[in-house]
């Protein structure tokens, strides 16, 4: 369902008069938000504007901002966390009066994260305010569509991960699942066996795409587990599962109780990883602040566990990590300063890991990941000549993955990737044959990818995004 | 051709015993001809234990005095020190691995999908390999375990990671299988054929790597799939882990990405092979016993397998006790999240006040009739008096019979000769003291004297793991070993 249309037709009839007004606006995606400011500025060119973050301004710059603006709109964004601020809230309430003299508009963004009440939360917080209310709009989209066109337009693709199980291709992996069926079958109550066939089954099945009958076959083993690091670990891969689906709702409620199980046996290895999915999937549905309050807690445990044990290279890279999902959380937000501190933090730790150990294909991959996030970033910032530097020191690297593993799905993916953004960058620049090329190849991968794994929707997806591309460049 | 073969090679880990230096060169050089000669691991040489005999005259003695090798619980040897180890009870080993202690009978029942994994932390010569012995004895049968012991003294002592030592315990559990197979059991090939297939493709995708930069490709043939040819592919597989030390990393970085996978077709086998067992009244499960881990080369190594390596570790679902070096028992609570770790001191033969643990004198002295003959002592007085300076490490006390045999004329070790040998030891070991440990052993002696508990941190770590210091119980008795209070250095610094 989408209210955008419908709902910012009337808005902008209201404010083609220049007075104040006091405005709500709830959304469900903080794309929402995007589009309401790219629309202010296309309808009303002439009016300036100013933005504030609700949830780390205080008074005195609030309104010292509010009166230097004179008049426009002033956009203030997470306006729920305002509201737990008892230095804000009651001295705007008060100074209601005075603020009404500026034919300012304040349009109050509300994230999905806040209460359902949250017009309530202001009546009773804000009663001066509220009792000026000119408007309250409910922005809503629809997520799964969104997730999907981010996924198409390729502005943020995750990486695939394929087992080495049963082999390299669908039938050869189909050809394991049939033995290890015909060996449940024959052992049916050796509860070790059935636990490790059940695990390898439902990793084969989300190899060939069949995410379903993995979680099915996830739910068996949850049955059996006794053991709750295994249970933590399990929902994340049912969680996963569920992402890779679209089932974006379905992965955030088993992704949080995989949290909750790591902190109740303290297990803080396993409690960042699903800090960081619980940040990830919220990210995916548009919740980008409370992505970052997820991002921000995975990244201040992966801090602590970094500092306790400097010697264990798996939390320096969850520590790299972490500051990548910062990153991408900051850019999406439009922090795009922000997000370059945070990658160069990522590319930093990559770097060292990298060094420090060459061989380990893990860091090498992430290397090339923080250098291609490096390349988008400053792609957006304008910094074209440095983007391209970006762009082409994460091809190499993922080529050279290619080459020293072919039959690796990941990184053939991983590869393909990079083909596109630089393909992305080209189209931008207008160096249409270069752009040309690197799809090319992309395409040439995917093609490749769908055809021995034709259930997995991603590689489909992605060829028929590059497919389209290529169209576009005729 | 072998025979000499192996002559030369027994005779370089000799002359390589005690000299760090010369290990690191030769253990690749020992790999290599193991590997180009095809003869069996060299740890098979000292534990050929025929001519390891009871001393009747004086020059044997060198001989049955010999600490390098383990002796397993049936050789006429061993002696059962369990019993007198202060607080350590082998009875709590037994109830860890849910075994019943008075009957060696396993519980399979209890806690089925969750494995026992055990690490036993005891210092160098404490007898930790043959106490192990005694236990594979005791649960190697059909109401227990199928023991698969794996000294690790066989891999690269220099250049080693957990994927290495996985690897061989698979071996060694294939191997163990192997001989058994043709009487007892018989796997399904789509089980060995699943596994070896996975074996396969992780060593070509190491080739393709080492292909690219010129190396030397391992060789694998594609074998029918049976255990021998399985058994072939992982020997080779571990002969190259042990071999070239780049096509090493390679092989490990592949089996290290692809981990998950790893662990689950390993837990497959095992799991497998645990139902194979019972239905042919062989045993419950496998319990793999890792020793060895304290022969590495450096502690850099050891902490990397038992610390960062532990999530590996914990992903293999199979029974396993781990001999743990004492340096890391520091690490003992990070590892009891997901382990049990057992302490395992020397034999306690004195108290803290000073007084003789008569008990534990008597499984000495039967410890050494067993490798001696009586009559080769001037008097008991002599055995007594050489088991005190032991300190309860029975590898101390066998090289303070060593060294008294040396000092020994024609007919007999006596008194004489232990001090000349004691004296000759005692100056030797003072040579590792540094002037800043003088203060420590001051203080230890003076927590002794008022019966206090001397605290070990990282100070300590150093003198305990050169055996300037001894420790009993949990590790909150403390000594100096006896030998170092003979030094001149220790009597003018301390004692006066």
């Amino acid at each position: 369902m989408d209210t955008y249309k419908e709902e910012s037709k009337l808005l902008f009839k209201l404010l083609r008069t220049k007075a104040f007004r006091f405005i709500t606006i709830k959304y469900n995606h903080y794309s929402l938000v995007e589009k309401i400011k790219d629309d202010l500025k296309e309808y009303f060119p002439e009016r300036k504007s100013k933005e504030i973050d609700g949830s780390k301004t205080d008074y005195r710059s609030l309104v010292d901002s509010y009166y230097e603006l004179e008049s426009g709109f002033f956009l203030i964004e997470n306006f729920d966390k305002l509201l737990e601020n008892t230095e804000i809230y009651p001295a705007l309430n008060q100074r209601r009066d005075k603020l009404a003299k500026y034919p300012i508009a304040i349009i109050a963004f509300i994230s999905p994260s806040a209460p359902k009440l949250y017009a309530r939360e202001i009546m009773e917080k804000m009663p001066d305010l509220w009792s000026f209310r000119s408007f309250m709009l409910d922005l809503e989209k629809d997520i799964q569509a969104q997730e999907k066109q981010t996924q198409f337009s390729n502005n943020q693709k995750d990486t695939i991960s394929i087992s080495s199980l049963g082999g390299n291709t669908a039938t050869e992996k189909q050809q394991e699942i049939k033995r290890l069926e015909k060996l449940f079958a024959e052992n049916p109550n050796d509860i070790p066996l059935k636990e490790v066939i059940l695990s390898q089954l439902a990793t084969l099945y989300t190899d060939i795409g069949e995410y379903e009958k993995s979680n099915e076959l996830i739910d068996k083993l949850l049955e059996i587990n006794t053991d709750k690091e295994n249970e933590a670990k399990l929902l994340i891969d049912k969680g996963d599962n569920y992402k890779a689906i679209g089932n974006l709702e379905k992965s955030l409620v088993v992704f949080k109780k995989s949290l909750e199980i790591s902190r109740e046996i303290e297990d803080k290895t396993r409690e960042g990883i699903a800090l960081e999915r619980v940040g990830e999937t919220n990210q995916k549905l548009g919740n980008l602040q409370l992505a970052l309050e997820f991002f921000e807690k995975y990244n201040e445990l992966e801090k602590q566990l970094h500092k306790e044990f400097p010697n264990t290279v798996e939390f320096k890279n969850l520590l790299a990590i972490s500051y990548s999902k910062l990153g991408e959380t900051n850019q999406k937000l439009g922090n795009l300063q922000l997000a370059l501190e945070f990658f160069e933090k990522r590319k930093e730790l990559g770097e060292q890991l990298y060094h420090e150990f060459p061989t380990n294909v893990n860091f090498k991959n992430g290397l090339a990941i923080s250098y291609s996030k490096l390349g988008q970033t400053n792609q957006k910032l304008g910094n074209l000549q440095l983007a391209l530097e970006f762009f082409e020191k994460d091809l190499e690297l993922q080529e050279q993955l290619y080459h020293e593993f072919p039959t690796n799905v990941n990184f053939k993916n991983g590869l393909a990737i990079s083909y596109e953004k630089l393909g992305s960058y080209f189209k931008t620049i207008k160096d249409i044959e270069k752009a040309k090329n690197y799809y090319l190849k992309a395409r040439n991968h995917y093609v490749e990818l769908t055809e021995k794994f034709s259930n997995y929707a991603e590689f489909q997806r992605n060829l028929n995004w590059v497919e389209n591309q290529l169209k576009q460049l005729q | 051709m072998n025979g000499n073969v192996l002559k030369v090679a027994d005779t370089l880990q000799s002359i390589v015993k005690n000299n760090s230096f010369f290990l690191l060169i030769t253990q690749r050089l020992i790999n290599f001809i193991q590997n180009t000669f095809k003869i069996p691991n060299f740890s098979m040489i000292n534990q050929d234990l025929e001519n390891y005999k009871k001393a009747n005259t004086l020059e044997e003695v060198d001989n049955a005095v010999r600490f390098d090798v383990p002796v397993p619980a049936d050789h006429e040897f061993f002696t059962d020190f369990s019993d007198v180890r202060g607080d350590f009870e082998d009875r709590m080993i037994y109830k860890h691995l849910n075994v019943n202690p008075k009957t060696y009978i396993y519980n399979s029942k209890v806690n089925k999908s969750n494995k026992t994994l055990l690490f036993l932390a005891g210092m160098r010569g404490s007898g930790k390999t043959s106490e192990l012995a005694k236990i594979t004895q005791k649960l190697n049968h059909k109401e227990a375990f199928f023991c698969v012991t794996c000294n690790i003294d066989e891999l690269d002592l220099n250049d080693m990671e957990y994927m290495d030592i996985l690897i061989f315990q698979i071996e060694k559990l294939v191997e163990q299988l192997d001989k058994l197979e043709k009487k007892r059991i018989i796997l399904e090939p789509s089980v060995i054929a699943s596994l070896q297939k996975w074996f396969t493709e992780r060593v070509e995708e190491a080739n393709k790597m080492i292909k690219r930069e010129g190396g030397l490709e391992l060789e694998i043939q594609a074998g029918t799939p049976k255990l021998f040819s399985f058994l072939s592919l992982t020997s080779k597989v571990k002969a190259n882990l042990t071999g070239s030390k780049e096509n090493a990393q390679k092989l490990r970085t592949v089996f290290k990405n692809n981990f998950s996978d790893f662990a689950l077709k390993a837990n497959e086998f095992i799991a497998y092979v645990n139902i194979l067992l019972k239905n042919n009244d062989i045993a419950n499960e496998i319990l793999f016993v890792v020793d060895g881990l304290e022969k590495t080369t450096n502690k850099e190594i050891r902490k990397k397998i038992v610390v960062e390596e532990s999530g590996r570790i914990r992903q293999i679902k199979v029974n396993t006790i781990f001999t743990l070096p004492i340096e890391l028992m520091s690490e003992g609570r990070r590892l009891e999240a997901f382990s049990t770790v057992s302490s395992f001191p020397f034999v306690k033969i004195r108290e803290r006040n000073g007084e003789v643990v008569e008990e534990a004198i008597q499984k000495f002295i039967e410890f050494t009739y067993k490798r001696i003959d009586k009559n080769l002592f001037d008097s008991e007085e002599t055995v007594r008096e050489a088991i005190l300076m032991g300190g309860g490490s029975p590898r101390e006390y066998l090289r303070v019979l060593e060294y008294a045999n040396i000092h020994a004329d024609e007919e007999k070790i006596d008194g004489e000769a232990l001090q000349k040998g004691i004296k000759k030891l005692a100056a030797q070991t003072a040579q590792y003291l540094k002037s800043e440990d003088i203060e420590l052993l001051k203080i230890l002696k003076k927590n002794n004297e008022d019966n206090k508990i001397t605290l070990a941190d990282d100070k300590w770590q150093d003198l305990i793991e050169k055996l300037i210091i001894l420790e009993y119980n949990d590790g909150t008795y403390k000594r100096v070993n006896p030998i170092v209070e003979q030094s001149e250095i220790y009597k003018q610094e301390i004692e006066n």
